[in-house]
C-alpha cells in the first residue's frame, strides 16, 4: 500500500476516525499498532512474523539490558540486539553481494569456488525498522533513555505506519514521550498537514515519477545517447530522487501529524548546502543523525586523532553507502561522500578556508561545486553497475546527438527556483494559509489536488526508498 | 472533565464539524471546477477518440456510411472495397469509413455510438454496427490506464457495466471485483487523472496488443493474417465442428442487449441517421431477435448462418472460427455492400 495508492484513502479515514473516536489512549494506541500491521501485510503478509520477531526480540533484549547487573552483560544484550538485526540484513539484503564479492576477490587469486546465492526477497523497510530498534536498545544500554515496559507501546514505536517503511528514522527519544498521553484533536494543525501532503504527492508522482519517465532510458542504455543528455539524465535524476524521498516523506509527516504525532524532519533544502558537511546535515537527516549517534561517536567520533576522525568519516558514510543496498556502486558513493567529507574537515582547519570565505561570491561558487560532486555521485547511485557509470561519463566526452527533450531543464530551473522560494518565503506562506477562511482554502486545496491528480503518471511507480 | 471544559469541548467539536462539512463541500467544489477545466484543455491537444474521431471530423463531408464494431469488422470489413462495390455495382457513389477496434463492445460500444451521433457530420446517411455476439466485455490488467480503456468511462457507461456484471450469476465479490477497475477508471476519468501527459498514446492499441495490431502496413497485416490462416487450415476439424453446432442449435438472444439495440436505432433516426445490426460470420451460439416491443422490428444484416452463407464459412476465407482472412473480407464486405443496397431499396420505395 502506497500513500499515492486509491486504497491508502479509505484506509487512512478510518485510521482517522477510529484513532480520534476510540475510547481510551490505550484502546486508541492498540488501533494504531494494529492498523500499522495491515498496513505492512498489505505489502506480503510474510513480513509480519519477521516485523513481529524483529520487536519481540528487540523488547526483551532491552529489559535484560536494564535488569542486567554488570556492564559485561549489557554489552553482551546490546551484541545480540546487533547479530539479530545486523543479521537480518545481512541475510535479506547482503548476502548474495558478498558472496558474491568474496567470490569474485577469490578469482583474482586464481581460487575458483561456486557462488552459493539465496532467492529471497528483500522485506520492504528492514532497513529501517532495524535501525531504528538498534538505536532504542543502544539508548537504553547507554542509559539516555528509560526502557520502555509496555510492549504495546514499543512494538508501535516500531511499527507505526507512516515511517515504517521509508522513514524518518525516529529515534524512541522522541517518538516514546508522545505515546505517554494522547494529543487532542484540536491541536492537530489540519491546514499544515494537508497542505504538506498534497506537497509531497506533487513533488513524488508529478515531478519525481514524469522525471524518471524521462530519464529511465539514458540509464538503461547510456550508449544511445549523447553528452547533453548524459547530463540532463544526472541532474534529472538528482531531482528525482529528492522529489521522491522528500514527498514520500512529506506524506509521512503529514498522515502522522494528522493523528496527532510528530516525526522528525529529514530533508532542509539540501541543494543549497556550500559544502559536503552541511548536505549532510540537510539530505535524509534521521540517516545521517543515525550513523552520526550509533557509528561515527561509537568509533570515536571527533574525539580522536586527526587521522582517525578522517578515517571515522569514511567509514561512516561508506556503511552508510552500503545500507542503501547492496552493489558496489552504493559502496562508492557513500566512499566519495566520506572522501569528500573528510576533504572539506582537512580544508576548513588551514588558514586558506578563513581566506576563501573572505573572497566575494565564494559562496555561490562553493554552492556549484558542492551541488555538481552530489549530481555526479547521484548518477552512480543510480546506475546499476560501476561500469554502466564509467558508459555515462564516457558518453559525456563524447558529445553526441540530443535526444531528450530539452524543456526538463526548464522544468529542472522551475523546481530549484520554486524550492528556494519555498525556503524563502515559508512563514508566510504558513501565516497565509492559517488566516484564510476555511472555505477559501479548503476550495484552493481542492484546485491543487486537481493539478497533481492531473500531473499523475498512470502506472504507479513505488517510492525509490523502499528498495534500501 | 469540569462542566466548564465539557461545554468547551462540545462546542469546540460542533464548530469542527461545521468546518470539515463546509470545507468539504469547498474542496469537492474546487476540484470539480479544476478538473472540468484542465480536462477541456486536455481535450484540446488530446481529443478523445484518438485519431478515427479526428478522421471523421476531418472528412466530415465524405462519409456517408460508418461501419462500427469489434475485430469481426476491423478485420473483416475493407472500406474501399465497399465504395467500389456501392458505386460500380450500385449506382450509389458512397464514402465509407470503418470505426472499429478489438473488443468494441457493450458500454464501450454505447459511448462510440452516442458519441459518433453527436459529431457534425452532415453526410452521414447510416450506421452499421456489428454486435458482436457473445464478446464478454472485460477490463484485463495489462490494459489498465491505457488511453482507450479511460476516455469510455464515463458515469452513464460505469451504470451500463455495473447493471451488466450485477445480472450475472457469479458471487458478489467476484462481480465487485470485475466492477472494480471500471470504477477506478471512471474516477480517473472524471477527475482528469493524467491527461496532462502525453503518456496516454496508442489510442487504438490496448497496452499489449495483439500481433495483428502491431501491423504497421497493410502488407504486414495481410502477411500475419495468412500465416494464422494456414495454421487454421490444418485444423479443419475444428473449423467444421464449430458450423455444425451452429446448425443444430441457436440460443435465444439476450433482451438487454436487444433494447440497448433499439435504443441506438431511435437515436440515430432522431439524427436522421439509418441504423442496421450486423452479426458477423463469427459461428457464435447465439441469436439476435429482430423484433423490439412497442417498436419496429431492427434491420439485421445476419451472417452468423453457415447454411444461409455457405461462402464466408468456407474453410480458406477464415483464420480462425471467427475472423476471415483478406479473401473473406472481400466477400463479406461485398456481401455488406450488396444488403445496405437492398435496404436502401426497401427505404427508398416506400
Amino acid at each position: 500500500m502506497l500513500f499515492t495508492e486509491p486504497v491508502f484513502l479509505p484506509f487512512f479515514l478510518l485510521c482517522f476516525a477510529l484513532r480520534w473516536s476510540l475510547r481510551g489512549w490505550g484502546t486508541q494506541k492498540t488501533f494504531l499498532w494494529a492498523a500499522s500491521y495491515v498496513f505492512y501485510g498489505a505489502w506480503d503478509a510474510r513480513f509480519l512474523l519477521l516485523l513481529a520477531g524483529s520487536t519481540v526480540v528487540d523488547y526483551f533484549v532491552a529489559r535484560n539490558i536494564e535488569a542486567a547487573t554488570t556492564e559485561a552483560r549489557r554489552r553482551a544484550w546490546v551484541v545480540v540486539c546487533l547479530c539479530s538485526n545486523l543479521g537480518l540484513l545481512t541475510i535479506f539484503k547482503y548476502y548474495n553481494f558478498f558472496t558474491s564479492s568474496a567470490v569474485t576477490l577469490l578469482g583474482v587469486f586464481g581460487v575458483e569456488v561456486p557462488t552459493p546465492t539465496l532467492q529471497v526477497v528483500l522485506p520492504v523497510g528492514l532497513s529501517f525498522f532495524t535501525f531504528q530498534s538498534i538505536s532504542y536498545v543502544v539508548d537504553v544500554y547507554r542509559r539516555r533513555l528509560p526502557v520502555v515496559r509496555n510492549f504495546r507501546d514499543y512494538a508501535l514505536f516500531v511499527a507505526f505506519f507512516p515511517q515504517l517503511v521509508a522513514g524518518p528514522i525516529m529515534r524512541a527519544a522522541d517518538y516514546i514521550p508522545q505515546l505517554v498521553t494522547s494529543s487532542r484533536l484540536r491541536d492537530v494543525d489540519f491546514r499544515r498537514h494537508l497542505a504538506v501532503f498534497c506537497l509531497g504527492y506533487l513533488k513524488k508522482t508529478c515531478f519525481a515519477d514524469n522525471i524518471a519517465h524521462v530519464i529511465d532510458p539514458v540509464f538503461a542504455k547510456p550508449a544511445d545517447y549523447g553528452a547533453a543528455d548524459v547530463l540532463l539524465a544526472g541532474a534529472g535524476y538528482s531531482v528525482q530522487i529528492y522529489c521522491d524521498f522528500s514527498g514520500y516523506t512529506d506524506m509521512a509527516i503529514a498522515v502522522a501529524g494528522l493523528l496527532g504525532f510528530t516525526l522528525c524532519k529529514n530533508f532542509d533544502a539540501p541543494y543549497f548546502s556550500r559544502n559536503i558537511q552541511e548536505f549532510w546535515r540537510r539530505w535524509h537527516i534521521s540517516l545521517s543523525t543515525w550513523l552520526r549517534d550509533y557509528l561515527y561517536i561509537s568509533m570515536g567520533g571527533g574525539r580522536v586523532s586527526e587521522p582517525k576522525i578522517y578515517r571515522n568519516l569514511i567509514v561512516t558514510m561508506l556503511l552508510g553507502g552500503l545500507w542503501h543496498g547492496a552493489n558496489m556502486t552504493f559502496v562508492l558513493w557513500g566512499l566519495a561522500h566520506g572522501l569528500a567529507l573528510a576533504v572539506t574537515r582537512a580544508f576548513s582547519k588551514t588558514r586558506a578556508a578563513a581566506a576563501w570565505a573572505r573572497v566575494p561570491g565564494s559562496g555561490v561558487i562553493s554552492w556549484c561545486f558542492t551541488l555538481i560532486w552530489v549530481v555526479v555521485l547521484f548518477m552512480l547511485f543510480r546506475c546499476e553497475s560501476v561500469t554502466s557509470f564509467v558508459a555515462m561519463l564516457r558518453q559525456v566526452a563524447h558529445g553526441g546527438e540530443r535526444l531528450l527533450d530539452a524543456r526538463l531543464w526548464l522544468v529542472i530551473v522551475a523546481l530549484g527556483l520554486g524550492q528556494f522560494a519555498f525556503h524563502r518565503y515559508k512563514e508566510e506562506l504558513r501565516a497565509l494559509t492559517q488566516r484564510a477562511p476555511v472555505p477559501f482554502y479548503a476550495f484552493a486545496l481542492g484546485i491543487a489536488c486537481a493539478v497533481a491528480l492531473f500531473l499523475t503518471p498512470i502506472a504507479n511507480r513505488p517510492f525509490i526508498y523502499f528498495q534500501f | 472533565m469540569t462542566q466548564g471544559s465539557e461545554i468547551d469541548s462540545k462546542a469546540w467539536l460542533r464548530r469542527f464539524w461545521a468546518r470539515l462539512l463546509v470545507g468539504s463541500v469547498a474542496f469537492v467544489l474546487g476540484l470539480g471546477a479544476a478538473a472540468s477545466s484542465l480536462r477541456a484543455v486536455a481535450n484540446v491537444y488530446a481529443p478523445p477518440g484518438g485519431e478515427k474521431i479526428t478522421y471523421l471530423l476531418e472528412h466530415a463531408d465524405e462519409i456517408d456510411v460508418i461501419v462500427m464494431g469489434s475485430s469481426i469488422i476491423n478485420v473483416g470489413f475493407r472500406a474501399k472495397q465497399f465504395e467500389k462495390r456501392m458505386r460500380e455495382d450500385h449506382g450509389r457513389p458512397l464514402g465509407a469509413y470503418s470505426f472499429a477496434m478489438g473488443r468494441l463492445v457493450g458500454a464501450e460500444l454505447d459511448f462510440y455510438v452516442r458519441r459518433i451521433l453527436e459529431l457534425p457530420l452532415p453526410k452521414l446517411k447510416w450506421l452499421l454496427i456489428d454486435v458482436s455476439l457473445d464478446q464478454k466485455p472485460s477490463m484485463q490488467e495489462k490494459n489498465w490506464y491505457s488511453r482507450r480503456e479511460l476516455e469510455w468511462q464515463t458515469p452513464r457507461q460505469f451504470s451500463m457495466v455495473w447493471s451488466q456484471f450485477m445480472a450475472r450469476e457469479e458471487p458478489l465479490r467476484s462481480r465487485l471485483g470485475k466492477i472494480w477497475p471500471y470504477g477506478r477508471h471512471l474516477a480517473m476519468n472524471v477527475l482528469a487523472i493524467g491527461r496532462a501527459l502525453p503518456a496516454l498514446e496508442g489510442f487504438d492499441r490496448r497496452n499489449q496488443p495483439t500481433d495483428f495490431s502491431l501491423a504497421s502496413s497493410e502488407d504486414e497485416r495481410v502477411a500475419i493474417k495468412e500465416a494464422k490462416a494456414a495454421q487454421y487450415r490444418a485444423r479443419p476439424a475444428e473449423h467444421w465442428a464449430a458450423a455444425q453446432r451452429l446448425r443444430t442449435k441457436r440460443r435465444p438472444g439476450r433482451d438487454r442487449t436487444n433494447a440497448l439495440a433499439a435504443a441506438w436505432r431511435d437515436a440515430a433516426k432522431e439524427r436522421g441517421v439509418e441504423v442496421a445490426f450486423i452479426l458477423g460470420p463469427t459461428m457464435k451460439n447465439a441469436a439476435f431477435p429482430a423484433k423490439v416491443e412497442g417498436g419496429a422490428d431492427l434491420r439485421i444484416f445476419d451472417y452468423n448462418d453457415p447454411s444461409a452463407n455457405r461462402r464466408l464459412y468456407q474453410l480458406e476465407y477464415h483464420y480462425d472460427p471467427w475472423h476471415l482472412t483478406e479473401a473473406g473480407a472481400k466477400i463479406f464486405t461485398r456481401a455488406l455492400a450488396d444488403d445496405l443496397d437492398a435496404a436502401m431499396d426497401a427505404l427508398e420505395q416506400r
